[in-house]
Parts: C-alpha cells; sequence; structure tokens
C-alpha cells in the first residue's frame, strides 16, 4: 500500500537522515582511490591532514616530496 | 555568556588612556575586541575596568615617511587592506592582511590588537618579524622604541608593562629590487593559518641576493626568523635548487604541535611552504629589478 | 546596572537616545532594548556571523562590539534591508529564489554582508571566489552555501556588476 503525501509534486515524505551515513564512507573510498598509488588504507575517522601526510610519507621514496 | 560587569572608560587622548591605566587596577585595554570580546563573553577575562582606545584620533591612521610606514596601533586591519600606500610601500604586509580573518573582523581588529594577542597562529605577527617592525610603546614615564623581535615573550604574551600601550608600528618601506611573498596552509579559505611563511627578498643590479628575511608562524608561541638560512642566502643567485636546500634545511626546525596537527606535520608544511614563498619573492623582486 | 552608559544611536535611520550597561553588546541591545529581533546569535564569541549587523557601513559581529561602542554611530540590521511596506530587497528576493535559506537563523547575518559587499563594489563584476571570500565570515548549518553563492553571483557577478 503506497500512500504518497499530498504536500509535494512527488508525494515524497521524510525518512530521517539515514541516507547521510553513506556520505563518509563514499569520501573515504574516494581519498583510498585517489592515493591508491600509496596503497593506504583508512579505518579510522577523521581523516586529517597529518594522517595522510604521515602515510603518504612511509611509502614514498622522497620522504620531503611524496 | 555575557560579559561580566566591569566599568567601562572611552579617554579622547593618549595622556588620558595612560593615567587611568596606571590608577585602575584589573585594568585592560580594548581595541578592536575581536580576540577580548570573545573572553569577555566566555568569561575568559574577567577586568574590573576596561580602557575603551577607540575614541583616540591619534591613535590611528597610516602616515608615510622617507623610510617607514608609520601606522597607528588602532588602525583597523580594514584601513591597511584599503590602503593604496601599504600595498605600494609594503606589499607583504599588505598580501598577509588579505589573510587575515574574515571581513566582520578586519573591519574592527586592529594591527596593534593582534601584535599585542599574539596568536600563534595569526598572521600580522609573522609579517611583522619578517619586516623588521619597529614598536612604540607608550607608558606613564614617557615612549620606548622596541624591535618586534624582542615583543613576543611567551605563549599570548608580549613584552608590554601593566601600564604601557602599543601606539605605533613603523614599518620600513620595500627597497627598489626587492620582492615579497605571504604564503600559508589553512583547512579554509579563511581559517587560522597552521603554518604561515612570510618572505622578503633583495636583489643587486647582477641578480644575487643582498637580503633574506624569512619569517615563520605556527610551529611555536611567536614566529621565528630563519636566521641561518637567511645568511647562508646572502651574495648567492636566487635559483629552485637554492630555494630548495633553505626548504631541506627547515626539517631540522623545533616545532610544537597539537592533536590535529602534529609537530612533524607542521615541519613538512614548513618545507613546502618556505620553498614556495621563496620562488614567488624571487620572481616579484626579479620583476622589479627589471623594471 | 552596574555601570550606566547614555548613549545616542541611529539604528535603521531612527535615533534611539537611551541608557545601556556598559557590559551589554549592540546584539543584545538591539534584540532586548529595542526589540530587533531580526539579528541573531548563533556562538556570542566571534565565529559564526549570525549577529553580523552594519556599523557605519561596515559589517561587523554586533556581539563583538558593546552596545556603548555604537554611540554616535549609523547602524543598520536586517529589519532595515526591505522597504516599509513590505517589497524585498534585491538581495532578499534572489537568496529566496536561488535557496541560499533553509531555517533562517544565519541569512540576516548573510544578508547584511552580503549589502556591504553589494555597496562596495558597485560597477565591477565579482568572482565566485570573491563572493566566497565575502561569506566566509558567515556560518550556515542548513544549505552548503552554494545557494547563497549563486544569488550573489545573478546580482554581483558577470556583467551586471555590482548592485544594491
Amino acid at each position: 500500500m503506497e500512500s504518497p503525501t499530498p504536500h509535494n509534486p512527488l508525494g515524497v515524505k521524510g525518512a530521517a537522515e539515514r541516507g547521510t551515513i553513506a556520505a563518509p564512507a563514499a569520501i573515504v573510498s574516494a581519498i583510498e582511490d585517489a592515493l591508491r598509488p600509496f596503497e593506504i588504507s583508512i579505518r579510522d575517522l577523521p581523516v586529517t591532514p597529518a594522517f595522510l601526510r604521515a602515510s603518504m610519507r612511509a611509502r614514498s621514496r622522497h620522504p620531503a616530496r611524496p | 555568556m555575557k560579559a561580566p560587569p566591569f566599568h567601562y572608560h572611552a579617554p579622547r587622548s593618549l595622556p588620558e588612556a595612560l593615567d587611568l591605566l596606571r590608577r585602575l587596577d584589573n585594568a585592560r585595554v580594548l581595541g578592536g575586541g575581536q580576540s577580548l570580546m570573545p573572553m569577555l563573553n566566555l568569561r575568559v577575562a574577567t577586568p574590573d575596568h576596561l580602557i575603551d582606545l577607540g575614541r583616540i584620533p591619534e591613535l590611528a591612521g597610516i602616515e608615510e615617511g622617507d623610510r617607514v610606514i608609520s601606522i597607528g596601533s588602532m588602525t583597523t586591519q580594514r584601513c591597511i587592506e584599503r590602503s593604496p600606500v601599504i600595498r605600494r610601500q609594503c606589499p607583504l604586509l599588505a598580501e598577509a592582511i588579505d589573510h587575515v580573518g574574515h571581513q566582520q573582523t578586519r573591519n574592527r581588529g586592529t594591527v596593534g590588537g593582534s601584535l599585542c594577542h599574539l596568536d600563534p597562529s595569526a598572521e600580522l605577527p609573522v609579517a611583522a618579524l619578517a619586516l623588521e617592525a619597529e614598536l612604540t610603546i607608550a607608558g606613564s614615564t614617557g615612549a620606548r622604541m622596541l624591535p618586534f623581535r624582542e615583543f613576543p615573550a611567551g605563549y599570548l604574551t608580549v613584552a608590554l608593562g601593566a601600564d604601557e600601550i602599543l601606539t605605533r608600528i613603523d614599518i620600513p618601506k620595500m627597497a627598489p629590487g626587492s620582492g615579497s611573498a605571504f604564503v600559508e596552509f589553512s583547512r579554509r579559505p579563511a581559517d587560522f593559518a597552521i603554518v604561515s611563511v612570510a618572505v622578503q627578498l633583495s636583489l643587486d643590479c647582477g641578480g644575487r641576493l643582498t637580503g633574506a628575511a624569512i619569517a615563520v608562524g605556527g610551529i611555536g608561541y611567536a614566529p621565528i626568523r630563519l636566521v641561518e638560512a637567511e645568511n647562508g642566502m646572502i651574495g648567492r643567485y636566487p635559483t629552485n635548487d637554492l630555494f630548495e636546500t633553505v626548504s631541506e634545511m627547515t626539517a631540522s626546525l623545533g616545532c610544537e604541535g597539537d592533536e590535529l596537527y602534529p609537530a612533524e606535520y607542521r615541519r613538512d608544511l614548513c618545507g613546502v611552504l618556505v620553498e614556495r614563498a621563496l620562488a614567488q619573492a624571487a620572481e616579484r623582486a626579479g620583476a622589479l629589478a627589471n623594471v | 546596572m552596574f555601570d550606566p552608559q547614555k548613549i545616542a544611536v541611529t539604528v535603521n535611520g531612527r535615533l534611539f537616545e537611551t541608557t545601556v550597561d556598559a557590559r551589554v553588546h549592540l546584539a543584545d541591545f538591539l534584540r532586548h532594548e529595542l526589540r530587533l529581533t531580526g539579528t541573531h546569535i548563533g556562538c556570542e564569541h566571534g565565529v559564526c556571523g549570525a549577529c553580523t549587523v552594519l556599523v557605519d557601513g561596515a559589517s561587523v559581529r554586533s556581539c563583538l562590539m558593546l552596545a556603548v561602542q555604537a554611540d554616535g554611530r549609523r547602524v543598520e540590521t536586517i529589519e532595515g534591508v526591505a522597504l516599509h511596506d513590505g517589497t524585498l530587497h534585491p538581495i532578499q528576493e534572489a537568496l529566496s529564489r536561488h535557496h541560499g535559506l533553509q531555517c533562517g537563523y544565519c541569512t540576516p547575518g548573510v544578508i547584511m554582508s552580503l549589502m556591504e559587499l553589494g555597496r562596495e563594489n558597485v560597477g565591477h563584476s565579482l568572482s565566485e571566489s570573491e563572493i566566497r571570500r565575502a561569506l566566509s565570515g558567515n556560518l550556515c548549518r542548513c544549505t552548503g552555501y552554494q545557494g547563497m553563492v549563486d544569488a550573489a553571483l545573478e546580482l554581483f557577478g558577470g556583467a551586471k556588476g555590482g548592485q544594491a
């Protein structure tokens, strides 16, 4: 049984903010993909610049310039 | 929260302000309020008396002299931002101010206030150190001059006596054949800098370095000059190899960090930003020298 | 009052002569004394910009200014932006059309910042980065800012140049 709301053209209703759960996961996946050559695996949030810099440096041949 | 109760004073002259500061116990001077008002609203500061310097005309203004630009301590950052004299004669200060805060904070915040508050991530102290600003400090017994490098005394602490007021900041005009750059890294464009670098270079007509000032902020309670690197640059040509060498010297800098931006990360940023600032300043010095 | 101060301040073109306690900040004065509650308080320590008003034409964080410091000055708040008959200002109209507001809490501050931006750039057009820079002192939890930027670009960017 469907009961679209009469209050908007699509008949859609709010269902809280569960959709936002996927966003951080998508962002982290994108970061891992962007840094694929460095094979960095991210398991914790927040993803800080300092963490990324240290991870890249650990994998790179040139410490000052990844 | 709301500010605690205090007595408000709005002196109309510097002698009146100094007299109030000398006589009143637990008094604080109010500049633009962009640092002190949050402290009052959060009740981190609880003065019994607030001495507002905002109604003293002689404390604000920008004067061009032969050798220096003289800036009143109560000159707003907005004034600096919009001053053609500063843009032309002290481009490093002009570039630094573009990174300071937001429009609303620049409209009220003052140059003197920023230097006296000495936030470790503030840009103006870094520029003042690179520019070798000279401060005029007034007290009940008269005025004294102090080079800015001797002003920082500790975390959020400057060498200002309890009854003293910073009145003027003199910035030497940039010499011909010179170029400057101010670069910083922050998470979002108008955020506090994590690390910032101010550079001013001078070249002789042969293109060799006759002067180098490199100031770095965000790695300790006050900005520092990279004196060893600066001395090593004199007489050399401003090449990318030289900048890379200087950048690598920053790897041994003593650095303080925090949980979010640890010392190693800041040192890393230092190396990158120093190299970038040197290249920009050299290009601008070369461009000017060719005119 | 702990330290009463007499002030004469012009707000939205009207002169108010009154007495205020020294420690009252301008935002609270506007809201409580003058019942102009369009100016909002978001953080009260100078980071959010919800309290932005214009003082002598310049945008300020009214929570970081004491009411007594507004003595002799000209203050403009959100209440003075639309016309008396309710006609929206072009900035308000564009913001609405571009969905530059949702809950509306940050909106008065945003509008006052855009008022200053518009006035100071009459005749020349602004880039997106200049607009974002001008709005950097106004935080918004709802919109993600794009709608505000779009509204500002329509008003101040491109061939039309600075308006309002």
